[in-house]
């Protein structure tokens, strides 16, 4: 009668808790079998160990053993045990064995499973000293079971890694790509100041050049023709008062270029201050009777005796004479309206005219720039396109408004309001 | 009769603003150049300046401040030329120093009225 081994619980409960602590302080899959190797004999005091990996189909792809001096793996892998692996293999259970290998020793096959895959057997032998009791085979099915959730987590973690090294070298390319595109944004930018720079100084010394000798022009046409210089007679006065009108029209045109270059450049400088609205009204109006007398037309002028606003003086006169001028160039008969009123803190002012009006269709284009109403059956008007612009671009440094209706045919009515206390512009 | 100082480094401006001002009887006396006009400002006491802004060597702002400095030039009416486009330089000639303004392109039919204000 063979005398039943003792099983010595403490010494595999001791060796079961090292090796839970050991493989939980495994980082890598690389050296996960030769460790496991160490983990069996050292813990375990298993005779003979070996590792083999396995492929899904079944395929054992790779061997790692720990065997005793005078044992080959011939001796191990007989057709014999092969067989039994495969079983294992296919069935996923422990299976034990006696070998020969020159001495006789008591074998178990255990399958090591990562969620429910066998992806490795365990082959661990004892001579036939220490038995492996079904007590013992108990402890290596746990430990199999350990190498298999060990495998799995340094297989997930070296996926993750890997995820985290692929994302951290997509961000990286991200981030230089950004980089460089920044900097192209960057330079394109400088680029284009500079082009801004250079058309802003080429704009102001051009249009100084160009305004130097009309000074000259404007100014000895009227000499001559107020006949300082002699008696010159009515053709003479006619050809040199359209020399005159011209240079003044060319004049204006370099102005208004001047204006609008330099508001969109944002370097207009605003001369705010309080003046009497109702004077630069009337004085409005008044420049403009004798063009208004030379068609027949009526002006008519509704506002209070003094109106004291707090603004830039010379901008808000240039958006009334382009509004009663557009008024004037526009109307052949009937009257232009000039009213100024006061809206809480606000004043509206309008000019209403019975003109050849404005069609649906032109209305919206009305505040772009180089936008000249369609007259049909009328010459050209003479004028640069840029008028009502500019008083869109002024009245919106000025924090007004500007606003045109209109009825094709019968005239048209432009208002525009302005704060009565210019205290800044947002944005 | 009022002797003038114009200085102005344009010919056409120069030859147009002279015209006017004999015209209206005036003496006129012509400096090409800022330093020029500090010089005659304070030499020939005129009673009154005509200064462009854009001048050749210092600029119309600078000759008015070194002709302030001086004792002949302390209370001479000095009238700047300005350009229309030129937004500050109206302040800027105040902060100079100068007494009065006259847009450019001058308008031979209110010139010398504007100027005889200063007289």
């Amino acid at each position: 009668m063979l005398k039943k081994p003792l099983f010595n619980q403490q010494k595999y409960l001791d060796a079961f808790i090292k090796t839970a602590q050991y493989v939980a302080s495994l980082t890598t899959q690389q050296d996960v079998w030769s460790e496991m190797l160490k983990v069996m004999t050292h813990f375990f005091g298993s005779d003979l160990v070996a590792f083999g990996e396995c492929r899904a189909d079944g395929e054992i792809i790779g061997h790692h053993w720990a065997l005793p001096e005078g044992v080959s793996c011939e001796n191990i892998f007989t057709a014999e045990i092969k067989e039994i692996i495969n079983e294992v293999l296919e069935g996923g259970f422990l299976a034990t064995h006696q070998i020969y290998a020159p001495e006789e020793y008591s074998i178990a096959i255990l399958p090591i499973k990562q969620e429910n895959q066998t992806t490795a057997v365990m082959l661990v032998g004892n001579r036939m000293s220490e038995p492996l009791v079904k007590e013992l085979l108990n402890v290596y099915l746990a430990v199999a079971g350990l190498i298999g959730a060990t495998t799995a987590r340094l297989v997930s973690e070296a996926e993750l890694r890997r995820h985290h090294n692929h994302l951290e070298k997509l961000v990286r390319e991200r981030t230089s790509e950004l980089e460089g595109k920044t900097v192209e944004l960057e330079e394109a930018n400088i680029r284009l100041q500079e082009a801004d720079r250079l058309k802003s100084i080429f704009l102001a010394s051009i249009g100084h050049e160009l305004r130097t000798p009309l000074n000259s022009i404007i100014g000895f046409t009227g000499i001559i023709l107020q006949g300082i210089s002699g008696e010159i007679n009515e053709e003479q006065k006619k050809q040199l008062t359209t020399v005159k009108n011209s240079a003044s029209h060319l004049l204006s045109l370099i102005n208004d270029l001047l204006d609008i270059s330099k508001i969109e450049a944002g370097e207009v400088e605003l001369g705010i201050e309080e003046f009497d609205l109702s004077a630069l009204v009337e004085e409005v109006k008044n420049s403009f009777r004798v063009a208004a007398e030379e068609k027949s037309l009526k002006m008519s002028l509704e506002m209070l005796k003094r109106l004291t606003i707090k603004s830039d003086e010379r901008r808000t006169k240039q958006v009334l004479v382009n509004l009663v001028g557009n008024a004037v160039k526009f109307t052949d008969r009937g009257k232009i309206e000039i009213k100024v009123a006061k809206k809480e803190e606000k004043v509206e002012l309008s000019v209403r005219d019975t003109g050849i009006g404005i069609r649906k269709e032109e209305m919206e284009r009305l505040f772009q720039a180089f936008t000249q109403i369609s007259s049909q059956g009328r010459p050209k008007q003479e004028g640069t396109g840029l008028g009502l612009y500019l008083s869109k671009k002024i009245l919106d440094l000025l924090g007004g408004e500007i606003k045109a209706e209109s009825e094709f045919g019968k005239g048209s009515v432009f208002t525009f309001t302005l704060p009565l206390k210019y205290e800044g512009v947002k944005g | 009769m009022k002797r003038i100082l114009v200085v102005e480094d344009n010919e056409a401006n120069m030859y147009l603003i002279g015209f006017i001002l004999r015209e209206s009887k005036h003496q006129v006396m012509e400096a090409r150049t800022g330093e020029e006009g500090v010089e005659l400002s304070i030499k020939e006491k005129p009673d009154l300046v005509i200064m462009d802004l854009q001048l050749p060597g210092i600029d119309g702002l600078e000759a008015i401040r070194r002709i302030r400095k001086s004792e002949a030039g302390e209370k001479l009416p000095i009238i700047t030329l300005t350009s229309y486009a030129m937004v500050g330089d109206r302040e800027k000639a105040f902060s100079a120093g100068c007494t009065g303004y006259i847009e450019k392109p001058i308008n031979p039919d209110t010139f010398i009225s504007e100027i005889e204000k200063y007289l």
